[in-house]
């Protein structure tokens, strides 16, 4: 009788342990989302204005390719608007690397900004950028966050 | 009992409540931190444009921006705004290190042989200062 009424109190502070660490994990992950959420809020009322610019280069190199499709055009219009609308502007080749120019740029909010950059910006480990193929052109994303 | 229970369950979503505003706040304050100090962009750069004459362009090459070009880049457009068409007359503007590249790659500011700009009928040329 003893020994049930023990091994019931210790399941029942593992239990407690267990829900403690997870409740802890839980605080953390929604303290990181609150963090992004204000730091976000803080900077769009900041006033200033993140852009997203485009550049073409020539060649993909070793970069990892990522074909563009119609749904990234209709899920990111800047971008659109960018790579094939009219905030085309190409630069001339000549200026800074020879294998690589200016495409077009265009005023985006910070949330979108921040979307751009988790979706087109360089890998986490390798800081390395994807290279996104249009139509036989290869293109690098990058934004501001003033 | 039951009242324990209660207050227990108080003392835990208080307790709960509160680490996620320590963590938001600790995150929060580490990230404007290092904003403050670094920029988001990496370290900021001075954009330098200077109004030159025309007599002073001789051989450079000379690149003529247009409306879209300055909406495009605005710290240029600032740049240029603030030193008006005075000729010696020189203005800056921070900018980020993203910013440089698509000026760099766009006109060539960050390389040896920068072009000089034409905009409205004034040239400028222009340099950047790292900080």
């Amino acid at each position: 009788m003893e020994e049930g009424k023990k091994s019931g109190n210790r399941l029942g502070t593992a239990g407690f342990v267990i829900a403690c660490a997870l409740a802890g994990i839980v605080a953390v992950a929604l303290g990181l989302v609150l963090a992004d959420a204000l730091l976000i809020y803080a900077m769009e009322g900041s006033g200033g204005q993140p852009m997203l610019y485009v550049m073409e280069s020539a060649e993909p190199g070793e970069n990892v390719v990522i074909p563009l499709t119609e749904k990234d055009f209709a899920d990111h219009p800047a971008l659109d608007a960018v790579i094939r609308g009219d905030e085309r502007n190409p630069s001339a080749w000549e200026w800074g690397r020879s294998d690589r120019r200016f495409i077009g740029g265009i005023n985006v909010s910070y949330v979108e900004s921040r979307v751009l950059q988790d979706t087109y910006g360089p890998d986490r480990e390798t800081w390395v950028y994807p290279h996104l193929e249009y139509e036989g052109a290869y293109y690098l994303v990058v934004t501001t966050w003033p | 009992m039951e009242s324990d229970n209660k207050r227990l369950i108080a003392v835990g979503l208080l307790a709960f409540i509160g680490v996620v505003v320590l963590v938001a706040a600790v995150v929060f304050g580490f990230t404007t931190l290092i904003t403050l100090v670094t920029g988001v962009d990496g370290p900021p750069q001075m954009l330098v444009v200077e109004v030159i004459g025309e007599e002073a362009l001789q051989n450079a090459s000379v690149v003529h921006l247009t409306d879209r070009d300055l909406q495009q880049h605005p710290v240029l457009a600032t740049a240029i705004r603030e030193a008006g068409s005075d000729s010696g007359v020189s203005a800056s503007a921070p900018m980020t290190g993203v910013e440089c590249l698509a000026l760099t790659e766009s006109f060539g500011v960050y390389t040896r042989d920068a072009p000089i700009l034409e905009y409205d009928g004034v040239y400028y040329s222009t340099r950047v200062l790292l900080h």
